[in-house]
């Protein structure tokens, strides 16, 4: 369970203050499937970086299984994020010097797993973001969709207890997205990781069971129908529309 | 072992730099070294010289050095043949020489001038390295009792007074009692020390002929040859407290001359170095600087993922200390080649200075001047690059990671 108590997030901008976020709230039982719609420049990005560890945020709590993370010192927090987490960034930010494969690898080259394992479990994320064969190209030699599935795998590989993707199928084609969503999907119902997605793709939404909007720094919480209709659909023909 | 592996491959991230960074490093230790070597090589060599000259050990009254001296060897040694037995029983010894300074008028029968002279055994001849001096003639030969005592002339001595080998001298002293005396010799050789100043004074003789000129069975000292240059400091205090009244000293007591050499070659090389260091430290910091501002939104990465601020910081400077490492190994290679070349090559050098003889440019490899340019080197190129990658490190992820 991830929970967030009247969270407050404002930039400094020039002698001006903006406010994105204000005395937001929000749960995510474990092993929810959660996305977060808005416009752009509402405060998604945001949320997701105070979510993802990386950001602080100027008042409010953040609780993790049960457990006040705002008390965490900055080496613990890495340690939470090494452990924990697994990030989709919103420009990818893969390592250009890295090969895809070592790129997917360093989470689990962080955890120290061993190499046998470390092989094993790179093979077969690279295999299921589509990307066999590709293993040994550097990011500049990819296609920004194929960067976007390395940046994916490099999230899923250590099967992370939660996974923050920010916009995530933005730079993908329609068959891609779906195999990727519904990559996402099956580890949230496999392992119960948490998934919290940032995104504008409204092929999205059907697989969500939580969907909210960033509206004047608030979350609010949109109805969650359609969901159970496209998880029967996948079901059945495994093509969403 | 990954920081490793991450550093290495960040090595090739801008090959061109890398390379910079790596030419400048490698020819600055190339510089360092060969320079030092050669300072080493010069160094030696000017030793090795200076304990043949004077001995291992120079053993004289204790007032031979410090006192002035009235009349000629009022402060030389007596019984010197029976301190030499005694000498020449310790195993640790190998040869003992006795000699005997003196001065005076040299006249060709026209013309005269002053002479510093040395009186000494024919064996000193040999050990000493004077054949490497002679210029004409030969060096000094047992003789029989009715010829005329042979001498050496320094050539420019001989040149200022117009003679040659084979023409016959006289030397005019004081003799120990104060009288004056004269002596006929003969010319049989010419020889350059490499010092004008002592070639324009310098006379050899045979000791007996010295000690028959001053009337004397002294000498004004022995010269100690030890079988091996370890052993000088414990026979030195050995038989300093076997005979306390003698003055027994080292050869670095005497040798001035390389102690000038060797004070000058450190201030050089300190110098030289110090730029040299700072040369490369700074272009590593440059490369380090510019290398962390590019990847800003990398180490915001790597962050994000839970890297410790700790451990992208090792990173860092183990890509510097590479950098460093690998641009050393390069530059001790091409020292170790450019030491090779000029053992065959053979070039001649300029005399140094006060000296008038060249001698081949030879550079030495040392190992531990490579080891501590080295070291050093790996160390300031971490300093340079925690420095370097200091306010990149400190900055929150996001500003990391959003960074331009
Ligand atoms: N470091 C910053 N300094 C100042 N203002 C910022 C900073 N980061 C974000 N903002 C502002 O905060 C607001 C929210 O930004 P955020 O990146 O969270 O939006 P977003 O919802 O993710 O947008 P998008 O859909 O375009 O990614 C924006 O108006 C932005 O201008
Ligand atoms: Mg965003």
């Amino acid at each position: 369970m991830l929970s967030l108590r009247n969270i407050s997030k404002a930039y400094q901008a020039g002698e001006q203050q903006q406010q994105v976020l204000h005395q937001l709230s929000l749960d995510l039982p474990q092993g929810s499937f959660a996305a977060i719609l808005g416009p752009s420049g509402c405060g998604k990005s945001t949320l997701l970086n105070i979510c993802g560890l990386i950001n602080p945020a100027d008042s409010g709590e953040i609780h993790w299984q049960g457990e006040n993370l705002n008390k965490l010192s900055a080496n613990q927090l890495s340690l939470f994020r090494r452990r924990y987490l697994g990030y989709v960034f919103q420009s990818y930010q893969l390592i250009p010097v890295m090969s895809a494969w070592d790129n997917i690898a360093y989470p689990l080259m962080l955890l120290n797993t061993p190499k046998a394992l470390m092989q094993e479990r790179v093979a077969q994320v690279i295999d299921q973001v589509g990307l066999t064969g590709m293993a040994h190209k550097k990011p500049s030699q990819l296609s920004g969709g194929q960067q976007q599935r390395v940046a994916i795998a490099r999230a899923l590989v250590k099967q992370p207890q939660l996974i923050i993707a920010d916009e995530p199928t933005a730079n993908l084609d329609a068959d891609t997205a779906l195999i990727v969503t519904r990559l996402l999907h099956k580890l949230c119902r496999q392992y119960g990781t948490t998934v919290l997605i940032a995104t504008h793709d409204p092929r999205l939404m059907p697989w969500c069971d939580q969907v909210f909007h960033i509206a004047q720094g608030h979350l609010e919480r949109t109805s969650k129908q359609g969901t159970d209709q496209a998880q029967a659909k996948d079901q059945g023909q495994g093509v969403a529309a | 072992m990954k920081w490793f592996y991450l550093a290495w491959l960040n090595l090739g991230r801008n090959r061109r730099r890398t390379l910079a960074s790596l030419v400048l490093t490698a020819v600055a230790v190339l510089a360092l070294m060969s320079s030092k070597g050669f300072a080493d090589y010069t160094l030696d060599a000017l030793r090795q010289a200076s304990i043949r000259e004077h001995g291992h050990l120079v053993i004289s009254h204790q007032h031979y050095f410090n006192q002035q001296e009235q009349q000629p060897l009022e402060w030389g040694l007596e019984n010197h043949q029976q301190l030499q037995q005694q000498l020449l029983a310790k195993p640790e010894v190998e040869q003992v020489l006795a000699s005997v300074r003196f001065d005076g008028l040299i006249s060709n029968g026209e013309k005269s001038t002053i002479f510093l002279a040395e009186g000494i055994e024919l064996a000193a001849q040999q050990l000493q390295g004077l054949q490497a001096s002679l210029r004409q003639g030969q060096l000094l030969s047992q003789i029989d009792a009715q010829a005329d005592p042979q001498v050496l002339l320094g050539q420019s001595l001989a040149h200022n007074l117009g003679v040659e080998v084979g023409d016959y001298l006289t030397l005019l002293s004081t003799t120990t009692s104060g009288a004056l005396n004269a002596l006929d010799v003969q010319l049989v050789g010419l020889v350059n020390t490499g010092i004008p100043d002592v070639d324009s004074r310098l006379v050899l003789t045979e000791l007996s002929a010295a000690q028959e000129l001053l009337l004397t069975d002294k000498v004004s000292k022995l010269a100690v040859y030890l079988s091996h240059e370890l052993l000088q400091q414990s026979s030195q205090q050995q038989w300093q407290a076997l005979w306390p009244e003698l003055q027994i000293g080292g050869w670095q007591d005497h040798a001035h001359y390389y102690h000038n050499v060797a004070g000058l070659y450190e201030r050089l090389f300190g110098v030289l170095g110090l730029i040299l260091m700072m040369m490369v430290v700074f272009a590593i910091f440059n490369t380090a600087s510019m290398s962390v501002m590019e990847r800003t939104r990398e180490i915001g990465t790597l962050a994000a993922m839970g890297t410790k601020k700790r451990e992208i910081l090792w990173l860092l400077l183990l890509e510097a200390g590479f950098l460093a490492a690998l641009g050393a190994l390069i530059g001790l290679a091409l020292a170790a080649m450019l030491s090779q070349g000029l053992h065959w090559a053979q070039i001649p050098m300029p005399p140094a200075p006060g000296q008038s003889e060249s001698y081949p440019l030879l550079s030495h490899w040392s190992f531990s001047t490579a080891l501590e340019t080295s070291l050093m080197l790996i160390i300031l190129a971490m300093l340079a690059a925690l420095i370097a990658s200091w306010n990149t490190l400190k900055k929150p992820i996001v500003e990391a990671l959003n960074h331009v």
